[in-house]
């Protein structure tokens, strides 16, 4: 009857349903393969990013308890690359500092914010100076 | 839905006077598409054909490839498959700068497009219950 009203079928609506994008769905698919050749087909693009896939922590936890190589994959390659990241060419790391992750809630970028976000908020590392 | 269509007519050359003949069928792309996808169901059983690639970022009525097979792991992998062996070139954007290649933008969309759910047929649902 709620069918035929338009109601639904009545079943237990999980996060498989609903008005998402099919990354964020597959993730509640019975079977894995459907995710990971998601993740797979999204790492040829350039903007793939993690919170393609997931919505929140639930989504996250998903993730981590069934580990696969084409997930550990994914999360090396899961930053938005853009041509702004592309424009930035010299950081100035810090000594010993080989990998920073930034976020934000944007993809537009300048060498200037990025010098500030791996330095904590100064323009240049304070071991520029000695070097 | 978008139409799309292309007139294209023959010319023949009858007794010195030149006729032109529309010998061309005249059919959207969203038929083709779905003429392809038709294939691609029956095909499920067996040997998975190459998926063209303009069929992988077409939307039908609001879905894509990926929500209408979305229960046929076949599909995806054929799909990867032919990605993978492919190479994408980047091409240049309206400014000349050097960009990524417009079919993986696009694909990026089509994959991160909301889509609904496919409404299951009553008897299916009585089957499951």
């Amino acid at each position: 009857m709620r069918e035929k009203l338009g109601l639904g079928d009545g079943r237990k609506s999980d996060g498989a349903v609903g008005f998402k994008a099919i990354p964020k769905k597959s993730l509640h698919f019975a079977s894995s393969r459907f995710r990971e050749s998601l993740m797979e087909i999204s790492m040829l693009t350039q903007e793939n990013s993690l919170s393609n896939f997931v919505d929140n922590q639930e989504d996250i936890e998903i993730l981590f308890t069934s580990m696969s190589p084409s997930v550990v994959e994914f999360f090396q390659n899961s930053f938005n690359k853009t041509r702004f990241t592309k424009s930035v060419k010299n950081l100035d790391w810090k000594l010993g500092d080989t990998l920073k992750v930034i976020g934000q809630d944007n993809s537009v970028i300048t060498q200037e914010l990025a010098d500030k976000c791996i330095n904590e908020g100064k323009p240049e590392a304070e071991e520029a100076e000695d070097i | 839905m978008n139409l799309l269509f292309e007139k294209r007519q023959d010319r023949y050359d009858y007794g010195g006077v030149d006729f032109y003949i529309s010998g061309m069928l005249f059919r959207t792309f969203s038929e083709i598409d779905l003429n392809e996808l038709l294939q691609v169901c029956v095909s499920l059983k067996k040997r998975m054909p190459k998926i063209d690639q303009e069929t992988i970022v077409c939307t039908f009525e609001g879905h894509t490839i990926f929500s209408i097979f979305q229960e046929h792991i076949a599909v995806y992998e054929q799909i990867l498959s032919q990605l993978k062996d492919q190479e994408f070139e980047n091409e240049q954007d309206g400014n000349g700068d050097d960009a990524e290649n417009s079919f993986l933008r696009r694909l990026y969309r089509v994959l991160n497009m909301p889509v609904d759910d496919w409404r299951q047929s009553a008897r299916a649902i009585r089957e499951q219950q």
